[in-house]
């Protein structure tokens, strides 16, 4: 049998819900999904309830995942109408900067809808202007957003990362900035590169996330444009079975437990080299945020075992997979954390605690 | 696939533990070292470290025998040796003011390492003339450690160097290091820029004209594709470096007191200027200093350069043990 070993994942993009959404996921078993899928560190968006976006917020996550958490969690800080000056002050802590420039899940979004485009701008001119050049500013921005975005950082000399890149002509225009010598990065998520609207159709709400399944022109551009995209991320973003089966379903889909399996998979069908897939969940992600080495920290897996990706048996609270029914190559046998088998067997074996609060190392 | 009997295992992106690669090995020069077993020793000193911290000492080298050459005094490096060795449970056997007679240099010296190692396991090497290290090296079956020889290398004080920079900052990759004062005669800055050509670091060199970083130590570090700029004014760093190792410069290399005086100030380090820098850096110095360091940055948590002198011990212990064949 091989055994391949890996660095332990890095995902920057994820939605513990801790605070205020304990029901779809907490801290311990968002985690406890990390592990599973081979994930040794995560950067927790700061959609929550409260929103993480002043020193407070930040002191009192910071607590809960020394109490909490399976795997070491970075905390991105929210920005809004008003905390500019403050969410500067704690950029050495925090992971980045987050902006909402388009409608999703949570309290944070710093466009306004509709007609007047000149409004917020302000807002946003001085986050650009005060945020520290050194340290990222991550966005969710969709097609034009996206454009404006990199327009904004262009101007005012920021690092710009993009969240969640979907469709064909966002990866074309992320070509065109990085060759025309733009501080940019970006980051696709694996449901982009697995699953389109027609899968969306299959699923109804199971497949509902923003940005949405886009079409398989849109999934094929994102394949042949791999060598523009720098890291992998989930957006896990789990919600109740009721929830999504209710009135009006939440977006999002949880992501964590099945990245690897899924990427190994590509890996398996000489979609992608193992080099390439370390860069993409892990050094992309270390140097982009300037995140510290974990030491003596790795993932093993059976990159030969089949299997079909199950809800059975997630450890995301949420209890369900959009992926469930795809066959896969490649299993997670063992996570290895500062020295300690975190996981293993299917089951986590560390405490809640374990795991530590991430500050950027530059 | 393959028969169930055997397990394999295939390692991407991530250092493959070693298993005492440097069991009977000598350490003469820093070019021995490559990332892997750079980060191996620096496991190793971590758990040195923590062996420290918790219970002062551990038996790990009982009934070891180190033996301490220093042609020439160095207190700081041979306490570092010595603690080191006694701390993992070995003794020492310290010779200093060995007679060096430069007639008959390559005998005497070959004579006394053969001599020393029926005594002792491992043989720390103090000497003046470069390449002397290398020599013992030839003439010894039991390890050398070279602790200096002459304007030749200092490997274990590069090494020390490069830990503090990894156990302060996290990692050694993407920063930026600026290395300051006498470059063309400091050979701890060379050491250490050639470790530090490895990692994806952007140096820059500060040094009056008279005293930059020779030519084939700047060749040396471009050929890894890394950035290197030079400037004379220490000021021009302060904003975004990540690593200020001061180094003194002399002012007997200069033609005289005026060319001196002219600009001593562009590599003194004061309150002043560690205002300009980052919250998150850090300031090194191989010591001793004589006041290119300002004695009222000592307390700055950015000081680094008394928890360099104790990673010393640390990186010591671990050469020792791992040379040894016991870590």
């Amino acid at each position: 049998m091989t055994t391949l070993r890996l660095p332990g994942l890095i995902d920057v993009h994820v939605h513990l819900r801790e605070p205020g959404g304990e029901h779809k996921e907490t801290l311990t078993s968002g985690t406890a999904a990390a592990l599973a899928g081979g994930v040794t560190m995560v950067l927790d968006m700061p959609n929550t309830y409260p929103p993480l976006v002043d020193a407070a917020t930040l002191a009192r996550k910071g607590e809960l995942v020394a109490q909490k958490a399976l795997c070491d969690v970075g905390l991105f800080l929210g920005a809004t109408a008003t905390n500019a000056m403050g969410a500067a002050a704690l950029a050495a802590e925090a992971a980045g900067l987050k902006i909402y420039l388009d409608q999703t899940y949570g309290p944070l979004r710093m466009r306004p809808s509709g007609d007047s485009p000149g409004r917020g701008l302000a807002a946003l001119l001085t986050h650009f202007s005060t945020w520290p050049a050194a340290r990222p500013i991550a966005v969710h921005a969709e097609g034009l957003s996206a454009a404006m975005a990199i327009g904004l950082a262009r101007s005012f000399g920021r690092r710009l990362h993009l969240c969640h890149v979907s469709r064909a002509d966002e990866i074309a225009l992320i070509r065109a900035a990085k060759a025309s010598g733009a501080a940019l990065t970006c980051e696709v998520a694996p449901h982009h590169l697995f699953l389109t609207e027609a899968d969306a159709r299959r699923l109804g709400p199971y497949g509902a996330m923003k940005p949405p399944l886009a079409t398989e022109a849109d999934r094929t551009a994102l394949w042949a444009n791999l060598d523009v995209v720098d890291c992998i991320a989930t957006d896990h973003a789990p919600h109740t079975r009721a929830e999504k089966e209710g009135e009006d379903p939440p977006p999002g889909v949880p992501g964590l437990e099945t990245m690897l399996p899924l990427l190994l998979t590509a890996v398996a069908g000489g979609r992608l080299t193992a080099e390439r897939l370390v860069e993409l969940t892990h050094g992309a992600p270390r140097r982009i945020f300037g995140l510290p080495v974990q030491p003596d920290t790795w993932v093993e897996v059976d990159p030969d075992a089949r299997y079909t990706l199950v809800a059975e048996g997630l450890h995301t609270r949420c209890g369900w997979t959009p992926f469930a029914g795809m066959a896969v190559q490649g299993r997670v046998t063992r996570v290895v954390l500062r020295g300690r088998t975190a996981f293993e067997g299917g089951e986590v074996r560390v405490q809640p605690g374990f795991g530590r609060v991430v500050e950027p190392v530059r | 696939m393959g028969n169930g009997g055997s397990n394999s295992i295939k390692t991407v992106g991530l250092a493959p533990k070693l298993d005492s690669g440097f069991y009977g090995q000598d350490i003469i020069s820093v070019r021995q070292f490559s990332r892997e077993n750079l980060a191996y020793i620096f496991g190793v000193a971590d758990e040195m470290r923590a062996v420290v911290k918790r219970v002062g000492s551990t038996d790990l080298l009982k009934g070891h025998v180190l033996a301490c050459v220093f042609y020439e005094p160095s207190t700081r490096t041979s306490s570092s040796f010595v603690a080191a060795m006694s701390r993992l449970g070995g003794s020492v056997i310290p010779i200093n003011e060995v007679r060096y007679s430069s007639v008959t240099k390559g005998e005497s010296l070959a004579d006394t390492i053969r001599t020393l190692e029926s005594y002792a396991d491992v043989i720390v090497l103090r000497h003046p003339e470069a390449g002397a290290s290398q020599v013992a090296a030839e003439y010894a079956r039991k390890p050398v450690i070279n602790a200096g020889d002459g304007v030749g290398e200092h490997p274990t004080q590069a090494l020390l160097d490069l830990y503090t920079i990894q156990s302060e900052l996290g990692q050694v990759d993407g920063l930026k290091v600026a290395m300051v004062g006498d470059l063309r005669y400091g050979r701890t800055v060379h050491s250490l820029a050639r470790l530090l050509s490895l990692y994806d670091v952007e140096m820059t060199f500060v040094s009056p004209e008279i005293l930059r970083m020779p030519l084939d130590v700047m060749n040396e570090v471009k050929a890894k594709d890394r950035l290197v700029h030079e400037t004379y004014d220490v000021h021009d760093v302060m904003a975004d470096v990540d690593v200020l190792y001061v180094t003194r410069v002399q002012r007997e290399r200069f033609a005289d007191q005026a060319q001196y005086d002219s600009v001593k100030d562009y590599y003194v380090i004061t309150a002043e200027l560690m205002d300009r820098a980052k919250e998150r850096m850090i300031v090194m110095h191989p010591l001793p200093r004589v006041g290119e360091i300002s004695y009222a940055i000592d307390d700055d948590p950015r000081a680094a350069y008394f928890r360099q002198m104790e990673n010393g011990m640390y990186i010591r212990m671990a050469l020792l043990a791992a040379v040894l064949g016991k870590a």
